[in-house]
């Protein structure tokens, strides 16, 4: 069980290191990663032109159990709102933001068999 | 991308075209969302569709889809939705093209199948009525969906030979209905007349019955015989003629009474619902409402065995409709009729143990039961009841004895021949009104048609005073009377068809 | 306007028959309008309180004949037989006197409160040996019965089963050195066990109307009205008539002994019917002797 959430944990740090690197080549300026609110993280906080965007990142090794998509539930999509704006709050940031969803399948040997980037969820 | 594919949606018996809408968008998280008032079965389209495509071996996409059934202001029930939906997310997905003037009709098993669905026979006759040319139907249910001819229906037995028969890789036949002709040979009478020993009297009040179309009460002890009579009444009806047929199909039909792989519906309905059914089993209704029992049997017969054991509200329910021939049902957001167009039968006990004047058994009520029965068994509905006969249980021993060397009892086709005569005498008498049997006509209707002679007229006078027959009874004996000349096909109602009328009257024994 | 009142045993208008028993009542409780004269000649009819369809019949064939006769019919209210009399009685324009079994201001069956009107308005009267409404017991019933015993010269028992109160009528009857009538009926039925019985103990048998008034000196002067008189409309239905002078039937029995659809024979007993030919009860035909020869 403890190895599994190990695994878990490596899984989605890697996701998030593609992520961070696919909005790098996208022009995204990445401002902070894993940051906590409350309760809830931001995965990776980034900027584009004069734009705030906060990113969850999915990650999963296969689609065995379903798309990493299949886990962004309506009620994960409000949290993630909320917490959003608590985060502009506390630094009292005046900025336009959006919310944006990246999904990844990494398979073996790390390879990425899918991605996809959700833009303004 | 958004596909447009063509449905319909049912309210009771009538149906408006549905345009099923599918967009499957490239922007926006995956989602799968069905809008236009779906009730719960169509809701739940969703997950058949999605797992019926996963196990046919097709990737769902991961798209933001979202299902319009428009109108959107019309309540959608049922869920046939099912293949419209899937045909337009296959059409983008697999990449072919949904040709114009086509219908999509049936539900998905998860396997990828398609399941026999109520109401094909009504999208038929909507898609002929819209002038579409092709039908696409679950392979069980082609059969009815064929009886409407002039459009191609295309019977589909799985998802997988949807898709392949629209990348033109294997064909689909459209099915072909039997001729009618042909059908109407099949029809078989269950009970026949000539099967029931005795009970002459009671045969004699079917036949009556039939001819007119005159509702019956049957009163006889427990094994008389009562149910068996019954049984035999659709048999000597005049055979469902082509719109009939179709009238009752559609019924059956919509309340998925039809059995899989069943076709037109040819013979007369006989139902015989207990007596612990609801009053919205019996007429009709609920929330999303359904054809009762009543309409169930329409152009047949109604059997209610035990008359006196149904709830009284049950029982006042069906006042109306026997008057009317249909039912209306309105709920908040629609209102459905039904047709309702039978021959009640019922059936009473002569007293609460049944035995009153039974020669093989003693009764063992007292008078004080015995009238209170009575009471119980009288009400609005005995009004609508023309005919009234005893049917004693019958001696076998006695009946063999008169009986020797006998003439054998006429078959239901034999009867059938008098009757259907007998209703076309009647056909063209009420050519320029509305009805088509005696047993329709009213107070204006049996002032202008039946004339009655001053002989008839004097024995009528004379039975009602020492009958004590009330108005209404009288006028029932005439209507009686004009059905039995009716059969004797005498133009003059004649003093015998009257004295015999008067064998048929309520509240002997 | 239901009058009541009340007759000592020492009046003179105290019925002498009555007054001739052992214990006869004090006093006579009455409702109606009281004339001496109703007990001059009288009749006790008693029978069964579940009667048959015969005993009905039979009842009213023999009750019209004894009170166009002018004899008054005693009996005790209770339904069945007992209503059959009375309302025979009243219908055919005689007098009717109902013991009752309770207090006399009571109407004891209630449902039968129309008949019990219907009685008083034509000069016939309810008695009872108990005052206001006291309810009817199980010891009154044959109480009252002994009233019903004493008040005629004789008693027909019209239908009775094993153990009934029409046979301990019938004992009183006996022990008041009365005449008893009993009327055959068949032995399959349970409420002609008990008359048979009587047959065989020495009671009258009687098979038609005069049989009784024989007893009263008088016969039957009247023929069997007949309302509805067109002859050859009965001549084609006399089949009818020769097969039911053997027994009673139902309908279908009739058609298949005449070998004729039931359309027809229905037909041809309504006529009957109408005619007052044949009568009709609890499912069979019975020909219409009217009191002459039953």
């Amino acid at each position: 069980m403890k190895s599994d959430s190990r695994e878990r944990v490596m899984l989605g740090r890697s996701g998030e290191d593609i992520a961070e690197k696919y909005l790098k080549g996208r022009g995204y300026r990445i401002i902070r990663r894993n940051i906590s609110v409350g309760h809830s993280d931001i995965d990776i906080l980034a900027e584009k032109g004069d734009v705030l965007v906060f990113v969850e990142v999915r990650t999963r090794s296969s689609s065995k159990h379903g798309m990493p998509e299949e886990s962004l539930s309506w009620r994960k999509l409000s949290q993630m709102r909320k917490t959003a704006g608590i985060y502009l709050a506390i630094n009292r940031i005046r900025k336009r933001s959006r919310i944006d969803a990246v999904c990844i399948i990494v398979g073996r040997d790390d390879k990425v068999t899918y991605f996809r980037h959700y833009t303004g969820i | 991308m958004l596909i447009k594919v063509t449905s319909v949606s049912f309210s009771g018996l009538s149906t408006i075209k549905i345009d099923v809408e599918v967009n499957i968008a490239e922007r926006g998280l995956p989602t799968f969302d069905i809008i236009g008032l779906p009730n719960k079965a169509v809701a739940e389209s969703k997950e058949r569709v999605r797992t019926a495509l996963i196990n046919t071996g097709i990737s769902f996409p991961m798209r933001k889809i979202t299902v319009n059934l428009a109108p959107g202001d019309v309540p959608k029930d049922g869920a046939f939705y099912d293949l419209p939906i899937a045909a337009g997310i296959l059409s983008e997905t697999e990449c072919f093209e949904i040709p114009g003037s086509t219908l999509f009709f049936g539900e998905l098993s998860l396997d990828g199948s398609l399941r026999h669905t109520k109401g094909a026979l009504l999208a038929a006759l909507f898609a002929k009525e819209q002038k579409i040319k092709k039908i696409f139907v679950p392979d069980e249910s082609a059969n009815e969906a064929t009886v409407v001819g002039g459009i191609e229906v295309y019977p589909v037995k799985t998802l997988r030979q949807l898709i392949s028969y629209f990348k033109s890789e294997t064909a689909i036949f459209p099915a072909h209905s039997e001729s009618s002709t042909e059908k109407r040979e099949h029809i078989r009478v269950e009970f026949d007349m000539s099967e029931i020993m005795g009970q002459e009297q009671a045969k004699r009040a079917l036949e009556i019955a039939a001819a007119g179309g005159h509702n019956l009460l049957m009163t006889g002890s427990p094994g008389a015989g009562k149910t068996m009579l019954a049984r035999a009444l659709p048999g000597i009806l005049p055979l469902l003629n082509d719109e009939e047929s179709l009238e009752v199909t559609k019924i059956y039909s919509s309340s998925g009474n039809i059995p899989p792989g069943g076709s037109l519906i040819r013979s007369r309905p006989f139902r015989s619902p207990h007596h612990i059914i609801s009053q919205a089993g019996l007429v009709g209704g609920g929330s999303h409402p359904q054809p009762g029992e009543i309409s169930l049997a329409h152009r047949g017969v109604l059997f209610l065995d035990e008359f006196n054991e149904f709830p009284r509200s049950v029982i006042e329910a069906l006042r109306q409709p026997v008057e009317d021939g249909r039912l209306t049902i309105s709920r908040s957001l629609e209102r459905v009729t039904y047709p309702s167009r039978f021959i009640l039968v019922a059936a009473a006990n002569p007293c609460p143990c049944g035995y009153l004047n039974d020669s093989t058994k003693e009764c063992t009520c007292t008078r004080k039961e015995i009238s209170r029965y009575r009471k119980k068994l009288s009400g609005p509905i005995l009004d609508r009841i023309d005919l009234h006969v005893e049917v004693p249980v019958v001696d076998i021993k006695k009946l063999a004895e008169s009986l020797k060397g006998p003439p054998r009892p006429e078959s239901s086709e034999k009867i059938r021949e008098r009757i259907t005569s007998a209703r076309e005498i009647q056909k063209k008498r009420f050519s320029g009104e509305e009805i088509h049997t005696n047993s329709e006509m009213k107070n204006r209707l049996i002032r202008k048609y039946i004339k009655l002679d001053n002989e008839s007229r004097a024995l009528l006078l004379h039975a009602s005073k020492s009958f004590s027959l009330s108005a209404r009874s009288y006028l029932k004996i005439i209507k009686i009377s004009r059905t039995i000349a009716d059969l004797a096909e005498s133009e003059k109602i004649k003093t015998e068809h009257i004295a015999e009328a008067l064998q048929y009257r309520p509240g002997i024994a | 306007m239901m009058k009541a009142g009340c007759i000592d045993i020492k009046s003179s208008e105290y019925p002498p028959l009555l007054k001739m028993i052992s214990d006869p009542p004090e006093k006579l409780y009455f409702r109606g309008n009281w004339d001496p004269g109703i007990f001059t000649e009288t009749l006790s009819v008693v029978g069964s309180r579940k009667n048959t369809g015969y005993g009905q019949i039979i009842t009213e064939n023999l009750v019209s004949a004894v009170s166009v006769s002018g004899i008054t019919v005693v009996s005790g209210f209770m339904y069945g037989t007992d209503a059959a009399a009375h309302q025979t009685a009243v219908d055919s324009g005689g007098k009717t006197v109902a013991v009752m079994p309770c207090g006399i201001m009571r109407i004891h069956p209630e449902h039968q409160e129309s008949l019990y009107r219907k009685m008083l308005l034509k000069n016939s009267i309810a008695i009872s040996e108990y005052e206001g409404d006291m309810q009817p017991a199980r010891w009154t019933f044959p109480r009252r019965n002994r009233i019903i015993a004493a008040l005629s010269p004789a008693l027909l028992v019209i239908e009775a089963g094993i153990k009934s109160g029409a046979l301990i009528t019938a004992n009183y009857a006996k022990k008041y050195e009365r005449r008893i009538f009993a009327v055959p009926g068949p032995l399959t039925s349970s409420v002609s066990l008990g008359t048979a019985d009587l047959i065989k103990k020495g009671a009258y048998i009687v098979t038609c109307a005069d049989d009784i008034l024989g007893f009263y000196g008088r016969f039957y002067p009247f023929t069997n009205p007949d309302a509805f008189s067109e002859k050859d409309e009965y001549s084609k239905s006399d089949y009818v008539l020769k097969i039911l002078s053997e027994e009673a039937l139902s309908i279908d029995e009739i058609a298949r002994k005449a070998l004729k659809p039931v359309s027809e024979t229905g037909s041809d007993i309504t006529k009957l019917l109408i005619g007052n030919k044949v009568i009709q009860k609890g499912g069979l035909y019975y020909l219409n002797r009217g009191g002459k020869r039953c």
